[in-house]
């Protein structure tokens, strides 16, 4: 039994000619040819340390003369081999940059070879992706060339070109280049589905050691101040993020949670992205020791804590040892450890409590409490195994049934 | 995954599913599927997931093309009834053009127009590609040598094949008839 014959839409049943017939007037013209493999492969190279895990877009859709869409749940075409899902066509526009990163292949004093896109090139490329179902939408970003302003009109020529030429409907995230003008950002932001600037280190003196030719201040937090401001009267459906190198400069985690709690709070930063410090060969941080994967994973944790859990940054504070480093732990069960008082009874916590508990999360604590408005709470473990709750690391935080678990006997 | 409303809808879909099944599914809501410790609940629920998830799978890992502006299509065999779940989710993102997925045995075809979805079920995609005129040669180079360099240059190297395939998995690859590959990965088909 398929689908379609189980479901309601048997009446639109039609022959194969007649479809054909209706789907001519689509009226796209043909592509032509899509940029060569090797400026693919060396612009591709350029962002493989920017993260962007998101393709989802609340933004609605209409019309029918339109090339795309977002959907709802973002959906990943492929995964590299080190697990990141590849769900955007991510490039630079060009690899020529005047900044002095001391982490970046792409930074002045390092002598690669240098790519560009004409706006058209990039355009098409991107469109034969899209229809080719390889991915859902474009990651742009850039080296700032000689003048950071011309790059900008070029990436902002080529998604006007996606956007009005061939009325892409696909997401596009934009990146926004340090010291870009406000003009450019605006026209970013009413294009794009969502802008970034990436803040790289958590304060200026970080940043001076990373990169000691960009202002972190005008650069980059009066940029960020910019979208902000802009997003009271412009549209920009999947809002601003950001995104730091982790370890670079030899910063701590707290450092980082600070200044990203700060972000959130202050710049209305919708999240954070977080990428552990690799270094390249040719940089003048090649012999710097890399950051372990594990680091970038517990920050998104807290980072989870903070932003979805609801944790004050008081609370997450136990997570962090005395030099201010997570440890391979997760944060959550650290916390737990010591800041719960006594076991939590899932007939009368409340959701504020359950999530405090590790192995409940915020679908399972909801699902609790909407059982136990309708009296249907289930008393035994497998009960609440089935709404989703990890047992084995809740169950010794848990009262259940009325039995004293193994932290009450602790604790008396 | 969340146990959507429509959940029966998806339990039709499992290859697996039977009248029996439906009976007893239509007698639950979606909150009882969804938290119940009830082996039989717990059974529908993983069979709706499995449909989801095949369904899910096959949006991200389906590769189209297409050799004139009204028809894209692209190879499919899911192992669950997901042929239409897939392509109604790709014609109604790309509007006006027509959808067609299959394998050797069925297609199908779908088409957003004017606010309505159009269906057809076929026989095997290459009769149905035959039926419509397609030239003899459809593969397009050219997108796929830029979408294998654009996703080589994304790899930072050091790749684990079994961590690769818990995303990308096998099953999956072959249904979408996929030759993605995780890196240092050889089949017998190398030896040959």
């Amino acid at each position: 039994m398929s689908f379609i014959q189980a479901g309601h839409s048997l009446d639109a049943m039609v022959s194969l000619d007649k479809m054909i017939h209706l789907a001519d007037g689509s009226g796209f013209d043909s592509l032509g040819p899509v940029a060569d493999a090797e400026k693919v492969a060396a612009l591709g190279r350029g962002t493989r340390h920017d993260v962007c895990a998101s393709s989802a877009s609340p933004r609605q859709v209409q019309g029918h003369q339109r090339l795309g869409n977002v959907a709802r749940s973002g959906i990943c075409h492929a995964f590299t081999h080190s697990g990141r899902c590849i769900s955007l066509f991510k490039t630079l526009f060009t690899n020529s940059c005047q900044h002095q990163c001391n982490y970046c292949p792409n930074a002045a004093p390092c002598k690669s070879p240098v790519y560009s896109y004409t706006p058209e090139e990039l355009a098409r490329t991107t469109l034969s992706l899209y229809r080719g179902n390889y991915i859902e939408g474009l990651f742009l970003t850039s080296g700032a060339g000689r003048d950071e302003d011309l790059i900008m009109d070029r990436m902002l020529e080529t998604v006007r070109l996606l956007r009005q030429g061939h009325r892409f409907q696909g997401y596009v995230h934009l990146k926004v280049l340090p010291g870009a003008s406000l003009a450019r950002i605006q026209e970013a932001m009413e294009l794009a589905d969502r802008v970034s600037i990436n803040l790289e280190a958590p304060s200026p003196a970080r940043m001076g050691e990373l990169c000691p030719t960009k202002d972190y201040h005008n650069d980059i937090l009066l940029r960020q101040r910019y979208i902000r401001d802009l997003m009271s009267r412009v549209s920009l459906p999947a809002g601003q993020t950001t995104q730091l190198v982790v370890g670079g400069a030899g910063e701590c985690d707290q450092e980082i949670f600070q200044r990203v709690v700060q972000e959130y709070r202050e710049m209305g930063v919708k999240r954070a992205y977080y990428s552990a410090f690799t270094p390249v060969p040719g940089t003048p941080f090649q012999s710097r020791p890399p950051q372990e994967p594990w680091r970038e994973h517990r920050l998104y944790q807290v980072d989870w804590l903070y932003r979805v859990y609801g944790f004050a940054p008081r609370e997450i504070q136990p997570a962090f040892n005395e030099e201010g480093f997570l440890a391979n732990c997760d944060p959550k069960m650290a916390i737990a450890r010591q800041s719960l008082e006594g076991p939590v009874d899932p007939q009368q916590a409340s959701y504020q409590e359950l999530i405090r508990v590790p192995g409940i999360g915020p679908v399972s604590a909801r699902r609790i409490i909407a059982l136990r408005a309708c009296h249907r709470l289930g008393l035994r473990k497998k009960d609440l195994s089935a709404l989703g709750v990890r047992m084995k690391r809740a169950g010794p935080f848990l009262k259940i049934g009325g039995w004293n678990t193994t932290l009450e006997r602790w604790f008396s | 995954m969340k146990v959507p409303h429509n959940f029966i809808e998806y339990l039709k879909a499992h290859r697996d599913c039977t009248g029996e099944l439906c009976r007893q599914a239509e007698e639950m809501d979606a909150l009882d599927v969804e938290c119940s410790s009830n082996p039989g609940a717990r059974g529908i629920k993983r069979m709706v997931r499995e449909v989801m998830n095949e369904a899910h799978q096959m949006k991200g890992f389906v590769r189209l093309s297409s050799w004139d502006e009204a028809v894209s299509f692209g190879y499919m065999k899911p192992r669950h009834h997901v042929g239409f779940l897939v392509s109604d989710f790709l014609a109604r993102r790309f509007p006006q053009t027509v959808i067609l997925l299959g394998n050797g045995t069925e297609s199908w075809t779908s088409l957003y127009v004017a606010g309505q979805m159009l269906h057809h079920h076929g026989p095997s995609l290459e009769k149905v590609l035959e039926h419509l005129g397609a030239p003899a040669s459809l593969r397009c180079e050219q997108v796929e040598d830029a979408w294998r360099a654009y996703r080589c240059s994304q790899s930072a190297g050091g790749g684990d094949i079994r961590a690769f395939h818990r995303h990308m998995p096998r099953r999956a690859l072959v249904s979408a008839g996929s030759s993605e590959r995780a890196e240092g990965e050889t089949t017998l088909q190398d030896f040959f």
